[in-house]
């Protein structure tokens, strides 16, 4: 257990009674660990093809919370700003990736190996990204539920426990989400993300 | 759908179309519609949006619902990456710009600054985490080994180092291009053109493979092309460079860094194994595939557990990406159906075969791969996909054209004929489980003939007969009756092959197990296949029994019209033929004929085998029109069922070549010979026994024709193709060479001539027996040479010789008889033995005239000869009018200058000099002269002798000395040419004595009474009259 263990645990029951700026603390902490994280299983695993968001942002809580003695409501907030935290991180990963693209700096020694798939889904994340942005206006417990289902990586029921409401509200949540965002991103890019 | 209508809602609007939504969408479809209808009364501005977000639900499946982590860990990967800054410098190398990044760390584009010279470079940078002591320990072993590493179509490694923090970088050659994917997509490259891009991919992968150099991370993206158009791969052992594999197995976090790229990586890599070459080929597969498909074989999900998608199944593939089939094909200039067809077969067979899990089973080299590829691009079998058998035979059949050999022609199609349907629709005797296991074998045989299995550039088929052979003891032990009808069916393979003897060995071990077997059929083939074999062999007699027995059994089994009781009679017709009874032979045929007529039907390709066979037989009784009416028959039928350019159909047209050869119609057939010559170097290559048949067929007419040269180079190519393969006294070699020998003599080369005569004959007796018609034939050919030579004696016997077999093995009527008492005719002539000259060249005439009618060269030649005999026999009405027709009918038949029409000229000008019409024989013999000169050279012997005649009668015809000078002349050339012993020489000594003695010329012409008493020394009284006729 790290010494931020309890300053992550504090921060996040601030945040529970009200202190929105806490949440300006925490998220920074959550998105570098995150990160870490994402490299540790990189290296672990280095055959498996993909990351396991869901390990990672578990992992993260147990890294930044820990696991015993703690308030339960702790994880559904932990589990809000981590997921946050994935869509920050992917979505800025995203941008580069397409601005690069669009820079044509890639023609030498670009070395990844999803070469065209990569760009057109970064596209894709970026155009899902408004979206969601635009949800956050009209709904912002419907785009809370696309974060923790799509870039948390979190199951319905664990979603449901986050947002403290049912899983049957969180499954309709999804659905009238998913078709929002269809709906919005359709228009410019393929199905498919 | 409109973009921004979601855009342009409010939160109060989307709370009331969120609501409306939860309703709707618990709905059937059916009340969910007469919702909407009565929302578009109560709140109209919804409408649009409701039922386009029910759209939406309806397509979202799937949408969102993979895990983030699935679709976005690359991006994620990158994230890991992030942030590492670029180094101001690295070594001597000051970094310009980043170029790319993946899995390994940053690639820079760099300069060296320090030196005189500026080099750009890319600079790769190691990312953090790697060990970079044991990385630059590792590059300092191995810098030599890439060093060594020059290749047009590698980027060079130059250098190698740490940056200040720590990390390793190397400079490499800057390559100034696109990945090659991209680079064929924007060009819209056509799958051939980017088949031939590979190919220079696999020779640098070849190359580093030759200096022990692993790739290790071979991908798209490592394969650039550049600003040239040239291939060029980045990162040749870098990979290893990297890897701690080796280093120790405590140093598992290292290992576990190991680079690649899971997409590429080979499955026993993504376990953890070393990397090998085999390796390598597995990612140049994956690398091909999605090259020619643009897709890989497998999805992300990399398993193992399925077969990969290949190719073709890509091309029209949705897949996960968002390229559309269609986008694909367009980048490859075709629709997406013609895509797949492209692609399916050959393309996926290699590319299965480069992803084999079990690394023994790809290509063992980048060198095997790149030559699959060039062949598949040369249209050749690929060694791909060594289950696929019935592959092999269709891609072995089609490019041989079912032959390797005329001989072969039947060798393959017997085998190919296992394949199909027809074959085993003959073989209803054999049930269906043991015909399947003779066609398991036979297909076999076909992956033994694919060339890149085998030592040489190509297997013969006889080689490929041969494993055959060994492997029925083996590989079909326990099955007696499979083995007797393998061994029965390789017999006769070998026996079309040539090698009579290996073939009669193997029918008769099937002959031996027939008593094992139960199978009457089977041993009835195998005993038609003995007595075939046997017959081929030279000896009919022993063959007669088993082809009877054969057709007895295959009667009583089968029934007296079965095609197999056909197939039988066309053997005892061989027997017949080999006996000389030709008209046994022809009424066996007929029979042939009739049941597969009606067996089979008149348009069957078997029914064309008889029909070519009676052609045959009617062909050489002199039946010329009929033998044209059967091949005309057969060659329609073999258009109509194999079409233009099938073997048989060209045999069938060279048919009707040899038809007008033989009927002297040699214009006609130099051009049907040269049409075949033509189809088959376009099917074959022009170095494939069949062209080279085609070839010494077009070779005779030319002969006969007067072009000698070309004549001479084609058999000259055509026997150093026999030299090669079958060996020189191979009946087919034997006839070339007597061709040959044949142009000597036409050219006057006498010596030649006779030396090759000689020699062919002797070998043809060796290897055929001196009543072998074809013996016959070399004799008859020995003895027309040495009657020019003047070895009169020695050619009549060899002539009588030639003229016995014949009557005896082609009826006393046959073309060949004709031709021998035509010989014979003009050697007794020539020995002034003048009535049985005119009474052997009456018979050739009148046979002549029945076979070839009176518009013949034949028929004409013969009447000349005849004509000379009665000239020389004082009965010169006869001589005259018999020569003028003979003259006529040449210059009718044959082109301007032919030496017929010189022969035939200057035989009738010397019975006019006779007859003293002197004008007329002048005019004659000065135009007997000039064809002369133009079919044997200026100053040949023939046109010497020529000249004597022309001399004389300018002499008798008031002009002495001119006439004396040229006579003399002349004489000095047949004397230089032939010798002054030749009788051509003598007698035209004499002749010039008497015509001087007759006009009573005064004053000796130089060296005249020298060669009278010369003369009169040498000559014996009775050889005086000697004539010769070219």
């Amino acid at each position: 257990m790290s010494e931020s263990t309890g300053e992550v645990t504090r921060l996040l029951e601030d945040w529970r009674a009200g202190d929105e700026d806490a949440v300006n603390v925490l998220f920074p902490l959550v998105y570098r660990e995150l990160r870490r994280l994402a490299r540790g299983q990189r290296f672990r695993h280095p055959r498996q093809e993909s990351l396991a968001t869901t390990a990672l942002v578990h992992e993260a809580y147990l890294k930044l919370v820990g696991a015993e003695g703690r308030p339960y409501e702790n994880r559904g907030h932990f589990m809000a700003i981590a997921a946050k935290a994935m869509r920050q991180i992917l979505v800025d990963q995203a941008r580069k990736r397409s601005s690069q693209k669009r820079g044509g700096r890639l023609h030498h020694a670009e070395l990844d190996e999803e070469r065209v798939p990569v760009s057109q889904r970064a596209e894709e994340l970026i155009s899902l990204d408004e979206a969601l942005t635009k949800l956050e206006t009209l709904d912002p417990r419907m785009s809370r539920v696309v974060e923790l289902r799509f870039f948390g990586g979190l199951s319905v029921e664990e979603a449901a426990e986050s947002l403290e409401v049912s899983p049957a509200t969180i499954k309709r949540e999804w659905r009238k989400a998913r078709a929002f965002l269809h709906r919005y991103v359709s228009g410019e890019a393929a199905p498919g993300v | 759908m409109s973009r921004d209508g979601p855009a342009d809602l409010s939160a109060e609007d989307w709370r009331r179309v969120s609501e409306l939504l939860d309703e709707l969408m618990d709905l059937h479809p059916d009340q969910q519609e007469q919702r909407l209808v009565e929302v578009g009364r109560e709140a109209p501005e919804f409408v649009l949006e409701l039922r386009q977000l029910l759209a939406s639900d309806q397509q979202a499946g799937g949408f969102l619902d993979a895990p983030a982590a699935e679709v976005l860990e690359t991006l994620i990967r990158k994230v890991v990456d992030d942030g590492e800054r670029p180094p101001e410098s690295a070594g001597p190398y000051r970094i310009v710009r980043e170029l790319g990044r993946g899995g390994m760390g940053v690639v820079y584009l760099a300069e060296r600054s320090d030196g005189e010279f500026e080099q750009r470079v890319a600079l790769k940078l190691v990312k953090r985490g790697l060990d970079t002591d044991a990385i630059l320990a590792r590059f300092r072993r191995e810098r030599q080994i890439l060093a060594r590493l020059q290749h047009r179509a590698i980027a060079r490694l130059f250098d190698g180092g740490a940056v200040d923090d720590g990390r390793p970088y190397f400079a490499m050659e800057f390559v100034d291009g696109e990945p090659l994917a991209e680079a064929c997509d924007r060009a819209r490259m056509t799958v051939d053109g980017r088949l031939r891009l590979f190919l220079d991919v696999c020779a640098a992968v070849q190359y580093a493979h030759g200096q022990l150099v692993v790739h290790r991370d071979l991908k798209p993206s490592n394969i650039l092309l550049d600003r040239a158009g040239d291939v060029k791969l980045l990162d040749f052992g870098i990979a290893r460079l990297l890897d701690e594999e080796g280093e120790g197995p405590t140093q598992m976090t290292a290992a576990s860094l190991r680079p690649l790229t899971p997409a590429y990586a080979a499955p026993e890599q993504l376990r953890g194994g070393a990397a090998t070459l085999a390796t390598d080929i597995y990612s140049l597969g994956v690398v091909l595939c999605e090259l020619v498909s643009g897709l890989r074989p497998r999805g992300a999900d990399a398993s193992f557990d399925r077969a990969p998608t290949l190719p073709s199944a890509l091309a029209t593939s949705g897949g996960v990406d968002a390229s559309s089939p269609a986008s694909r094909a367009r980048a490859r200039g075709i629709d997406p159906a013609s895509l797949r067809r492209r692609l399916s077969g050959d393309l996926d067979a290699i590319v299965a075969k480069a992803l084999q899990e079990d690394p023994d089973r790809r290509y063992p080299s980048a060198e095997a791969l790149s030559r699959d590829v060039s062949r598949h691009l040369s249209g050749l079998p690929v060694e791909a996909a060594p289950g696929s058998a019935l592959y092999r035979a269709r891609k072995f059949v089609s490019r041989h054209r079912f032959g390797v050999a005329s001989v072969c022609a039947f060798t393959l199609a017997l085998l190919a004929g296992l394949v199909g349907t027809s074959w085993q629709a003959r073989q209803k005797a054999i049930e269906a489980r043991k015909a399947e296991v003779v066609k398991e074998f036979a297909l076999g045989l076909f992956a033994a003939a694919d060339p890149s299995l085998a030592q040489g550039d190509e297997v013969t088929a006889l080689e490929l007969v041969a494993k055959g052979a060994e492997r029925i003891e083996t590989d079909l032990a326990g099955q007696p009756e499979v083995q007797a009808e393998m061994e029965q069916l390789l017999g006769n393979v070998f026996w079309n092959l040539g090698r009579s003897e290996q073939g009669l060995e193997l029918v008769e071990r099937a002959l031996g197990r027939t008593s094992e077997a139960t199978s009457s059929a089977g041993r009835a083939n195998a005993l038609r296949s003995k007595g075939g074999i046997l017959v081929d062999l030279g000896r009919p007699e022993d063959a007669e029994p088993f082809l009877r027995e054969a057709l007895a059994m295959h009667e009583r089994t089968l029934g007296p019209l079965h095609p197999e009781v056909a197939e039988d009679l066309d053997r005892l017709v061989l027997l017949s033929m080999a006996r000389g009874n030709l008209d046994e032979a022809r009424e066996l045929a007929e029979r042939s004929l009739s049941i597969r007529q009606q067996s089979l039907g008149g348009d069957h390709i078997e029914t064309a085998d008889s029909l070519n066979n009676l052609g045959v037989l009617q062909r050489q009784a002199g039946d010329y029109s009929a033998a044209e009416e059967s091949y005309r028959q057969a060659l329609a039928i073999r258009q109509a069922q194999l079409g233009d350019r099938h073997p048989d159909t060209l045999d069938s047209l060279g048919n009707f070549g040899s038809l007008l050869h033989f009927r002297g119609r040699y214009e006609e057939a130099r051009q049907l010979f040269a049409e075949v010559v033509v189809a088959h170097d376009a099917v074959f290559g022009s170095d494939h026994p069949s062209s080279v048949r085609a070839r010494n067929n077009l070779a005779a007419p030319l002969a006969q024709l007067g072009r000698l040269e070309e004549a001479e180079a084609l058999y000259r190519e055509v026997l150093a193709y026999w030299a090669e393969t079958t060996g020189l006294d191979h009946p087919n070699a034997l006839g070339t060479q007597s061709s040959l020998g044949l142009i000597d003599r036409m050219r006057g080369r006498l010596e030649a001539a006779e030396a090759s005569d000689r020699s062919v004959l002797a070998r043809a007796i060796e290897a055929l027996g001196e009543d072998h018609p074809l013996s016959a034939r070399f004799a008859g050919r020995l003895a027309d040479t040495l009657r020019e030579a003047g070895h009169l004696d020695e050619a009549r016997v060899h002539a009588q010789r030639s003229l016995e077999v014949h009557e005896r093995k082609f009826g006393p009527e046959a073309p060949q008889v004709a031709s021998d008492l035509q010989l014979a005719g003009v050697i007794s002539a020539e020995l002034g033995e003048l009535d049985l000259a005119r009474s052997q060249l009456r018979r050739a005439l009148d046979l002549r005239i029945a076979i070839h009618g009176t518009r013949s060269v034949f028929t004409s030649e013969t009447q000349v000869s005849l004509g000379d005999a009665a000239r020389r026999a004082r009965d010169l009405d006869t001589a005259l009018d018999l020569l003028q027709e003979g003259l006529d009918t040449s210059r009718a038949l044959l082109p301007e200058g032919h030496a017929a029409i010189a022969r035939s000229a200057w035989l009738l000008g010397r019975a006019l000099l006779e007859a003293d019409r002197l004008a007329e024989a002048e005019a004659l013999l000065m135009e007997a002269d000039t064809v002369t000169a133009a079919a044997f050279g200026a100053d040949s012997w023939r046109g010497a002798a020529v000249r004597v005649d022309l001399g004389i009668c300018r002499l008798r015809n008031g002009q002495p000395e001119q006439g004396r000078r040229m006579v003399e002349a002349a004489l000095e050339e047949l004397e230089d040419q032939l010798g002054a012993a030749h009788r051509l020489s003598t007698e035209s000594t004499r002749r010039l004595f008497e015509t001087s003695k007759v006009t009573g010329i005064q004053g000796r012409p130089k060296g005249g009474p020298t060669r009278v008493a010369r003369l009169s020394r040498q000559q014996r009284p009775g050889r005086l009259d000697v004539q010769s006729a070219i």
